[in-house]
């Protein structure tokens, strides 16, 4: 018994050495940040105005925003101690807003705070606001009551929805951190009315955006990319003679396949798509009888030449205006040829005189019941 | 050596001592036998004795005693003294001497079956006291116990504890003897052994020992006969009594034997090599040795499908592990780790816990005392008011907890699947130790959160994987790991493929069913 006791005694005292009930702060006693919007400090020099979204726990139906500015982020939090009696629940932000500004100086000082963290899921969706995101949710909160749900939303049901970038902490960080790739961030906005919607995306190099595309350019962007599950609405028009014999929508799905080939110091890129759809409608009333198979040829043929036309321009765009590879092709060339080109794969010439083929092949299997 | 087992030996030692007091020869004379039994006849009024005449010419006195009650009035009647007092031939005596009497009364006049020559006082009030007739006879020494009790016993029916909707139905009942051929009834086995033992020096208890002669181990039938033969206590009133004092560890809170109220279930132990113990009062059997497995099986496993019985065990596997842990990770996840809890949930639970005045471990302290006192109450009254009790607890208290602002819906339906999971746990002996390790797994957590929790099922498991049933490690087949009998553990496999005992369980038959057998 005196052993076990003893033992016991021994457990105890290094179980109490190693934690303690000390740290113990029941949930109603926190406040749990669901978004943070990082912005370029109006009223200072330097430093950085940090907006937060928290559930209103004790109202259970509204939201509410606290601002506090400060020299960084941990200052921010430092300034918040004083004004606020509840504890910060970082663990739990579903999503980090970057103001335009700030994204354009590099968002590396502004995620390493998340990424010490270990607390801080790596799976927090980043978003790039145009304009300032604490304008951002302070209009976007006053319509929605559910803005801290609303929002992360968006980017768990993408696949459900439409063609734009959904970008995690941990995605960021590993673009930002590897050799050739860099992010791409989607873009949001706030209208007069407190609606918001997703605008875009933002192109970044390495930690510092560089420019934003429109919603035109995301899809073909998205789709170049390769990204995991990527599928979505896209509408088609189908022209013969210069004259439009029909149009309209299909939902597709796109596989990307790459293979790299190198000329000396040229590298050569074939970008293959492959795309499946189910067509959702059209609107040629004259060739609603969906079994003349030919019908869904045009349509096929119209859509990859469309996709191929904006994929083309997007890529020359790439090569010409941003050169930095936002399509995340450069890891093929890697993989074949690291020790040679490791070095040069961020310098801007790599991208710029690179030869990017595309090719994209369209097939609609199913169109509907008459199929 | 522990103070309290020294304590223990010195008593039993005392005991031993006191139990051979009286062991003093038969006189022959009547008179003086009928001398040496008046103190006890003195004090007890359901003790009878009557004397009378065996048939002759003279007549041999003789003098019969036994117990008001227990021994069958209509058998002691036409059976005994009908027989000795019109049919018993007096006069053989006296060409063939008075002793010839014992062995003429038990080959001719009796037709009782079991009936015992004995020589000493003591035997005679073992006898008494036992429920036997004991005949004595003018003239000789020894005397002849007769077996003729009749106690007044519950029937047959289907277990209160271990209900199952599809096998057999028949439960355990208080009488050794029944419950032993309600087994000899299923196993009609040759090699089946029954031994006898009393065990309990006041209380005289009957247990008997059942085993499969060329199946079981010996050694473990050995450790336990010795270990039976070696209590010396005064009173043993059933097999909870009988399995506290031959396990080898006292401390622990998990039941080193199974009970079982099922005689199917306890031959299907017998088949796995198994030793069953059967204690006189005791509805129940103790399974020898046990293991941890065992206690989260029901009969009906064997019963169902395999796919059914692998569900069903799952749930029981969930059940456990809910039962010990679920208020424990309440408290680790709310007051030390809420960033493990997903955002929508743990909103919900902070609002839910915005009134309450407790911090949450005092919230699911306060519900774990109510429970515990709720259980209590339903089991101590009578079945319709222990309902009654057990919904109003459950639901206006709850309710007015809640209203009061005293507690979070979430801690009321926490508490409500920890007890239902309690109470999914198929033994009842392995519910009770559940809710006490569940205490401790709330302490821990209280004071080490996710840590303390984690600390907790480490040391809850290095705890069942030092124990031992009977010799036998009692996690296995899982530590130390026995592949073979995964078979039968949380996933069973179809009875056809189990060719083989299980290898956790030493036993000198290691084939179930041979090819050869069909």
């Amino acid at each position: 018994m005196g052993k076990l006791l003893k033992v016991g005694l021994f457990i105890l005292f290094c179980l109490s050495s190693l934690a303690g009930c000390f740290d113990a702060e029941d949930i109603e006693n926190f406040n749990i940040p669901l978004i943070a919007a990082y912005d370029v400090a109006e009223n200072r020099e330097e430093g950085v105005d940090v907006t937060v979204l928290y559930p209103n726990v004790a109202q259970r139906n509204r939201e509410f925003v606290e601002k506090i500015s400060g020299k960084a982020i941990g200052d921010t939090r430092a300034g918040r101690g004083t004004r606020y009696p509840s504890t910060l629940l970082l663990g739990d932000i579903q999503v980090a807003l970057y103001g335009k500004d700030l994204a354009c100086q590099g968002l590396g000082p502004y995620i390493d705070n998340y990424v010490r963290d270990p607390r801080i899921k790596k799976s927090l969706f980043m978003v790039v606001v145009e304009g300032r995101g604490d304008q951002f949710l302070e209009r976007a909160h006053k319509i929605n009551p559910y803005l801290g749900f609303e929002i992360p939303g968006l980017f768990t049901s993408k696949k459900k929805n439409q063609f734009y970038a959904v970008t995690t902490l941990h995605d960021f960080f590993h673009a930002v951190n590897t050799a050739g790739k860099n992010p791409v961030v989607c873009t949001m906005e706030v209208l007069p009315n407190g609606q918001y919607r997703v605008s875009g995306t933002a192109i970044f190099k390495k930690d510092r955006m560089i420019d934003v595309v429109g919603m035109d350019e995301t899809i073909p962007l998205i789709l170049l990319r390769g990204e995991e599950g990527c599928c979505g609405f896209i509408p088609f028009v189908v022209k013969k003679d210069g004259k439009v014999i029909d149009k309209g929508t299909v939902e597709i799905n796109s596989k990307r396949k790459v293979r790299v080939q190198r000329e000396g110091e040229k590298f050569i890129f074939y970008i293959k798509l492959k795309i499946t759809g189910r067509l959702v409608e059209h609107y040629a009333t004259n060739r609603l009888i969906l079994e003349d198979k030919n019908c869904i040829k045009d349509i096929e043929k119209a859509l990859a030449g469309q996709i191929k036309k904006e994929g083309v321009k997007l890529i020359h765009r790439m090569q010409d205006e941003w050169r930095v590879d936002c399509l995340d092709i450069t890891k093929y060339a890697l993989a074949k040829w690291r020790k040679e080109i490791k070095d040069v794969v961020e310098e801007e010439t790599f991208v710029k005189n690179a030869d990017i083929r595309l090719e994209v092949e369209v097939d609609i299997p199913f169109w509907g019941a008459k199929n | 050596m522990f103070p309290f087992t020294r304590k223990r030996k010195i008593q039993t030692e005392a005991i031993k001592a006191d139990m051979g007091a009286d062991d003093v020869k038969l006189p022959s004379r009547l008179e003086e036998k009928i001398d040496l039994l008046k103190p006890c006849l003195a004090k007890n009024d359901d003790i009878v004795g009557r004397p009378f005449y065996l048939k002759g010419d003279p007549g041999l006195k003789a003098y019969v005693v036994h117990l008001e009650g227990i021994v069958d009035n209509i058998s002691l009647q036409q059976d005994i003294l009908r027989s000795l007092m019109f049919y018993a031939r007096g006069e053989d005596c006296k060409e063939k001497g008075l002793e010839y009497i014992v062995d003429h009364i038990y080959r001719n006049c009796l037709t009782v079956t079991q009936i015992q020559k004995i020589g000493n006082f003591s035997e005679v009030i073992r006898a008494v006291f036992d429920g036997f007739v004991v005949l004595f006879f003018d003239g000789i020494s020894a005397a002849l116990s007769i077996d003729i009790r009749k106690v007044d016993r519950r029937n047959v029916e289907e277990p209160v504890l271990e209900r199952a909707l599809r096998g057999s139905k028949e439960g355990f009942v208080e009488n050794i003897v029944v419950n032993t051929a309600l087994i000899r009834r299923r196993l009609k086995d040759p090699n089946l052994v029954v031994k006898k033992f009393t065990v309990g020096k006041r209380t005289r208890t009957d247990v008997s020992l059942l085993y499969v002669e060329d199946i079981a181990d010996p050694e473990i039938v050995r450790n336990v006969s010795e270990k039976l033969d070696n209590i010396y206590m005064d009173g043993i009133l059933g097999t909870s009594y009988l399995e506290q004092l031959i396990e080898d560890h006292h401390y622990t809170p998990f039941p080193q034997f199974k009970t079982t109220e099922r005689p199917d279930k306890a031959v299907m132990e017998l088949l796995e090599g198994k030793i069953i113990v059967l204690a006189d009062g005791s509805p129940d059997a103790l399974i020898i040795p046990s293991l941890f497995v065992s206690f989260l099986q029901a009969s009906e496993d064997y019963v169902e499908r395999p796919i059914i019985s692998f569900y069903h065990r799952f749930y029981r596997y969930l059940a456990f592990f809910l039962a010990v842990s679920l208020p424990a990770l309440y408290i680790a996840l709310l007051s030390f780790n809420p960033e493990l809890v997903p955002v929508q949930l743990l909103i919900s639970l902070a609002q839910g816990r915005d009134k309450v005045p407790f911090p949450v471990v005092l919230e699911v302290i306060i519900q774990e005392i109510i429970i515990q006192l709720v259980i209590e109450t339903g089991l101590r009254l009578p079945t319709p008011m222990g309902q009654t009790v057990g919904v109003v607890a459950g639901i206006v208290l709850g309710q007015a907890a809640i209203a009061a602002g005293l507690a979070s819906p979430a801690i009321i339906i926490i508490v409500a699947i920890t007890t239902i999971s309690t109470f999914a746990i198929p033994n009842s002996t392995m519910v009770l130790a559940s809710r006490l390790v569940r205490v401790f797994m709330i302490l821990m957590a209280a004071a080490f959160g996710m840590f303390g929790f984690s600390i907790g099922w480490f040391l809850l498991l290095v705890h069942l994987i030092s124990l031992e049933s009977m010799g036998v490690p009692y996690m296995a087949p899982y530590a130390p790991m026995r592949y073979p009998d995964f078979k039968d553990a949380v996933y069973r496999t179809f009875i056809s493929q189990m060719l083989k005992r299980p290898v956790s369980i030493p036993v000198q038959d290691k084939v179930r069913k041979r090819r050869e057998d069909g």
